[in-house]
């Protein structure tokens, strides 16, 4: 029976429809010991400015709070903070993205020439922010068990294996999952960042 | 025998939905000589195909890119203290 995140939202949503009566004393400062560095890794690999990314990876873990006693092991805890931490990266970006706009009303920037062919050298693709800009509004806009497998496989760069156990779904249901994540994040990027072709 | 025969078919056969799952099953795993074989040939027949494979990579590197170098980047004792005294103090206040 597949257990997974059933809700859009991943406060509410529980990787474990039957859990078991909750352990006394969850201490979650120790969380900060076991998922700090790797939440903040992936705050500053999206983020790229440490105040920032340590103020969401606090806001995180205070989300967190609520749920714990409802989490039985690292493997759980982990994926529900990533999904938090999720949240507020792109809750981020969404301020980040008004202010921007209001820039943009009053400072009128020269039209960039750029090139955008899936074909050329993927260094100069990443080279470019307005592609990140738009990679990372194709990744919000993922549903939750697209971006579930998303973030475990190619963030967190889990084994298969390893996210099938934290999952508990099959290889093959994985392996469909995240051919759609994939598919979704092409159309989007061909949609809104690649020039289509003739 | 059986299952040579599925093997064979499938090689004849492939169609680009199933292609494309295998496309994304490469990256993730080494395909099967069977299905290698089937992508192959697909990609002989297929102009869009090959395609979407060169796009999935660039996908993969996008996910893999680190705008900067994170590898050795964590958060201070400072930082993991602040956040410490933080959950305790929600703790107490939620209790």
């Amino acid at each position: 029976m597949e257990q997974s995140l059933q809700s859009s939202d991943p406060f509410l949503s529980m990787p474990d429809s039957d859990p078991e009566p909750a352990k006394e004393g969850v201490d979650v400062a120790q969380w900060v010991d076991r998922f700090g560095d790797s939440l903040f890794r992936f705050a500053m690999a999206k983020i790229g400015e440490a105040t920032t990314a340590e103020d969401l990876v606090q806001e995180t873990f205070l989300a967190a709070i609520s749920g714990k006693q409802r989490f039985r092991n690292d493997a759980t805890v982990s994926t529900w903070l990533f999904a938090i931490l999720k949240r507020k990266v792109a809750d981020h970006y969404r301020r980040a993205g008004r202010r921007t706009e209001k820039r943009a009303e009053s400072v009128e920037s020269p039209p960039v020439e750029t090139s955008r062919d899936w074909d050329q050298d993927p260094a100069t693709i990443y080279e470019d922010r307005e592609f990140w800009e738009t990679f990372d509004r194709c990744i919000e806009k993922l549903p939750n068990k697209l971006a579930e497998v998303y973030i475990l496989r190619e963030v967190n760069q889990h084994s298969p294996q390893e996210i099938r156990e934290i999952l508990n779904i099959s290889a093959t249901n994985l392996s469909m999952r995240l051919q759609r994540c994939r598919l979704a994040l092409r159309d989007c990027l061909q949609r809104n960042w690649f020039v289509e072709d003739e | 025998m059986k299952n040579l025969l599925r093997r064979l078919t499938t090689i004849l056969t492939l169609k680009c939905d199933e292609a494309s799952l295998l496309m994304s099953d490469s990256l993730d795993r080494p395909l099967l000589w069977d299905e290698w074989l089937a992508l192959k040939g697909h990609f002989l027949a297929c102009r869009v195909c090959p395609k979407l494979l060169r796009q999935l990579k660039v996908i993969r590197g996008a996910s893999h890119h680190d705008r900067i170098d994170v590898s050795h980047v964590g958060l201070t004792s400072d930082a993991k203290e602040r956040m410490k005294k933080a959950l305790s103090a929600a703790e107490s206040d939620g209790q």
